[in-house]
């Protein structure tokens, strides 16, 4: 197998089918969040899909999917400020599952804190002609952030890169680079393959070597508010040198073990649920030394 | 002088790359903590994958590694093996682990052993399948049940008796024996208990005595 099959292969493994229950899934979730918040603020919000999924960049294992929630700039009944806005959406939520903050998301859970991987993200249009968007922002210098989904999947789907940037996103959650954020990950990729027409496994390790060498190079503006929007505290150096240590580490595995090395094998195909037990079982009875759990 | 429960990182990162590559070690203010994935594998290809971080700092109270799944999928319940309070994973009794690898902490052993045994078990329980060792009951039962299967006794009294002298800086041989005889030890089981100490520590026994007297006492 080559180095492109190999990589495509893992692709096609991390893509929601249309017909396949996890989209299906994923689906009815974000249908049961939307029914929430039109319960309470009815036909005013403009419900959709963003992020990776709208920019067709999701990977299965890696994805969280967000969920904009954006008023109109003359509701008056949401609230007056971005933090009232943020503050009723979350309360919304909270009434129907378990809740966490983020700077300008609300992650959403079940009660028993099972992860949804939904992240809704409360808005207010600037104004009526343009997409352009204020958030709330509860970290960092300035209480709101100016964004435009648009020009955010525009930016990304005419990159010419989406593959790349599926396969380092994996890359980013399998080694648990929780400082580097998608959305600038997106970015760093963007800029460093600005051009490539190479193949995908090319395009990974300019990618992977680019952040081991010269992470401080790589210079990133975030499309929807160039001059606005800081992104240095996303990519500043702390980030940078945990990105350059994983990455190093990385290209080290490609070089000793090639890309399956440091990507992990293929999945198997897809099994019924006695076959994986069956296979699970077979992975446990290698183990060497095994143990019981306990609970304290 | 390196302490039983230090590790040196530079080996680590070695034989992670090797055996583990998608688990990076993170060294901060706070200490090393490994952060990634693990596959579990078979016949050559990946069956499932879980997100996990494992904290290392806490080797340094002799305890052992803070284990937790990271990305939300395996519910913070106690039948699931999941601490509800902290989100760490039990993923054995520190006893039996101590027992079973006695001397330095070996990272890789503790991956290959309890770490793995636990993940395939959450991936078997999450498809309607049971855990492939058993289970060890939960808080006090758990820490009695092993009692009775390491001493090799029958009820909670006889475990803990033999854990009070376990826990003893230097066994005497004037103390009647735990084995329920009446007899003194010197005359009783002298040499087992012997070797069972150097399997189970004072500090461990006298651990595992605390928790079970604690959790008893909270259980009623």
């Amino acid at each position: 197998m080559t180095a492109t099959e190999y990589l495509n292969a893992l692709l096609a493994s991390q893509t929601l089918e249309e017909d396949s229950q996890e989209l299906k899934d994923l689906r009815t979730r974000r249908d049961e969040i939307e029914a929430v918040l039109r319960k309470e603020f009815g036909t005013s919000p403009k419900i959709r899909y963003a992020g990776s999924y709208a920019k067709g960049t999701l990977v299965k294992e890696a994805y969280d999917l967000d969920i904009v929630c954006y008023f109109p700039r003359d509701d008056a009944d949401v609230g007056d400020t971005l933090q009232q806005i943020y503050e009723k959406v979350r309360k919304t939520l909270e009434k129907a599952y378990s809740v966490e903050a983020k700077p300008s998301a609300i992650r959403v859970k079940s009660r028993e804190q099972v992860d949804f991987h939904v992240d809704v993200i409360p808005g207010r249009f600037i104004d009526e002609k343009t997409d352009d968007v204020f958030l709330y922002r509860s970290a960092g210098e300035k209480q709101r952030l100016k964004t435009n989904i648009e020009k955010h999947v525009a930016h990304v789907k005419d990159s010419g890169a989406t593959d790349a940037i599926r396969i380092m996103k994996l890359w980013k959650t399998r080694n648990g680079v929780t400082t580097l954020k998608t959305f600038v990950l997106e970015l760093l990729a963007i800029e460093v393959l600005k051009g490539s027409k190479a193949a995908v496994p090319d395009q990974v390790i300019t990618a992977l070597t680019k952040l081991r060498d010269e992470p401080e190079k790589i210079k990133i503006e975030d499309p929807a508010n160039p001059s606005g929007n800081d992104l240095s505290e996303l990519w500043n150096d702390s980030v940078r040198s945990v990105a350059s240590t994983v990455a190093g580490s990385s290209l080290a595995t490609i070089k000793s073990g090639g890309l399956e090395a440091a990507f992990g094998k293929l999945p198997e195909e897809k099994k019924d649920s006695v076959a994986k037990v069956e296979a699970l079982r077979q992975a446990a009875r290698v183990v060497p030394v095994p143990t019981r759990p306990w609970c304290r | 002088m390196k302490r039983d429960y230090e590790v040196d990182l530079n080996k680590l990162r070695v034989e992670l790359a090797a055996r583990y590559p998608n688990l990076q070690l993170y060294t901060g203010d706070g200490g090393p903590i490994l952060r990634g994935s693990l596959p579990i594998e078979h016949a050559g290809r990946e069956i499932d994958r879980f997100f996990v971080e494992i904290d290392l700092r806490t080797l340094c109270t002799r305890e052992l590694p803070a284990v937790r799944e990271t990305a939300g999928r395996i519910p913070h319940e106690t039948r699931r093996h999941v601490n509800a309070k902290d989100g760490t994973a039990c993923v054995c009794i520190p006893a039996d682990y101590f027992v079973q690898h006695p001397g330095p902490f070996d990272v890789m052993a503790f991956l290959d052993g309890p770490v793995m045994s636990y993940f395939i078990g959450q991936a078997l329980v999450e498809q309607g399948d049971t855990w492939p060792q058993g289970e060890w009951g939960h808080g006090a039962d758990g820490l009695v049940q092993w009692g009775r299967k390491f001493f090799g006794c029958a009820s909670r009294d006889e475990v803990l008796r033999f854990l009070e002298i376990m826990a003893v800086r230097e066994m005497k041989g004037h103390l009647v024996c735990p084995c329920g005889s009446g007899v003194r030890i010197r005359k009783c089981h002298v040499s087992q208990l012997r070797l069972l100490r150097e399997q189970l520590t004072p500090d461990r026994a006298r651990n595992l005595l605390e928790q079970i007297k604690q959790q008893g006492r909270s259980a009623l």
